[in-house]
């Protein structure tokens, strides 16, 4: 930035004394700025950390291409963040045939929830389906 | 180019990225009225150079794009146009502040058309913001380094951002200084600017988060943990701009 331009940049135009749009805005912003640093001691305070505690519920069934897709959702009931989730599904037929898969999920927030879908060859309306997760990281 | 940009590029809402770019419309516009340099222009000769901005942002992003073998005629038309739509709007912005850097031959008297007035100063800051945001809100880095701290973690930054921040107000306003008013009080400047400034940075932050889809499947708590780590660097970008421009 040209040092020429410096003495002409704009300094604050302040009329001395404040304009009534100024109150508001300033107001207005420290309003939000308490309202945040308030909540986050409020969490502080009444929310110690727990650890991620996730759960997969299946969310819905589909045919694709070469066989089916269960599209679930890790929920996370702690209040940690969870790194690469894995998380395995099993399908038992009647005939006691296994088939397995499986997906890593990068993050699930804490108290909060992600998407994935497992693929599989066999409909998994006809075999008991079983979805779970196995583990996580600290991120 | 970081490897976010061209992902999200792809795989980010469309609808979220059609309404970032008509966002950028009134902000290069604004850059424009407040900062260009061509004297006695009229709104349309303003309006037209801020779209030359986004037109040049566009053409940079596709080139560079291709350059880097990051397009290619064989991927679908949508993917495509979702990475040179994301990349324009950093480019444009860069077009944009080139433009008022170099575009006319020194003339610091001409420097600023117009008074940058409070409505002018907010304005600016939220620009810095988002100029800073956009560039490190896509990285996973952000979602991480909030995901490891605590709330008072956040508070700890939250109060460093704001410290950061009127060190910044405080010599833009008394530097130079034929304009510094007389009988304002730091105090009154840092409910006057910095606050404020601070307040946009998080609003700024939090939208270019919800832009890059950061908040699907978070809770207020992780949304506003995210927007308090990108609003650090956001608000160093607000407070810086009023130096820059």
């Amino acid at each position: 930035m040209a040092p020429k331009a410096r003495e002409q940049r704009a300094p604050i135009k302040g009329a001395p004394t404040t304009s009534v749009s100024e109150w508001i805005v300033a107001l207005f912003s420290a309003a939000m700025v308490i309202a945040l640093l308030g909540f986050l001691v409020y969490q502080g305070v009444t929310s110690p950390r727990t650890p991620p505690d996730v759960t997969i519920v299946v969310d819905s069934i589909q045919k694709v291409g070469q066989g089916y897709l269960v599209l679930f959702r890790a929920r996370n009931g702690g209040r940690t963040t969870a790194a690469e989730v894995l998380v395995e599904g099993e399908l038992e037929a009647d005939t006691g045939k296994v088939e397995r898969s499986e997906t890593t999920i990068d993050y699930v927030p804490a108290r909060g929830e992600q998407q994935g879908g497992l693929y599989f060859r066999s409909d998994p309306q006809h075999s008991r389906l079983r979805l779970k997760a196995h583990g996580y990281r600290d991120p | 180019m970081t490897m976010e940009m061209w992902q999200l590029g792809f795989h980010m809402g469309r609808l979220p990225l059609a309404l970032f770019m008509v966002v950028m419309m009134p902000v290069l516009f604004g850059m424009e009225y407040y900062t260009g340099f061509k004297e006695a222009t009229t709104k349309l000769d303003e309006i037209a150079d801020a779209a030359v901005a986004y037109g040049v942002g566009l053409v940079a992003s596709a080139i560079v794009l291709a350059l880097f073998n990051l397009i290619s005629l064989d991927e679908p038309v949508s993917s495509v146009v979702g990475k040179v739509a994301l990349q324009a709007i950093p480019a444009s912005f860069g077009a944009m502040l080139s433009g008022s850097q170099f575009g006319s031959q020194g003339a610091a008297e001409r420097r600023h058309k117009r008074e940058v007035g409070f409505r002018g100063i907010l304005f600016l800051m939220a620009v810095g913001a988002l100029f800073l945001a956009f560039n490190v809100a896509p990285t996973e880095e952000m979602f991480l380094i909030a995901a490891r701290m605590t709330p008072w973690h956040g508070i700890a930054l939250a109060i460093a951002s704001l410290i950061i921040m009127h060190g910044f107000v405080y010599a833009a306003s008394f530097r130079g200084a034929p304009g510094a008013p007389e009988g304002v009080s730091r105090r009154a400047l840092f409910f006057r600017y910095t606050v404020p400034g601070y307040a946009i940075a998080l609003v700024v932050s939090t939208y270019v988060l919800w832009t890059f889809g950061r908040y699907e499947g978070h809770t207020t708590m992780t949304m506003i943990m995210q927007a308090v780590v990108l609003g650090f660097p956001a608000s160093i970008g607000a407070a810086a701009a009023r130096l820059v421009v």
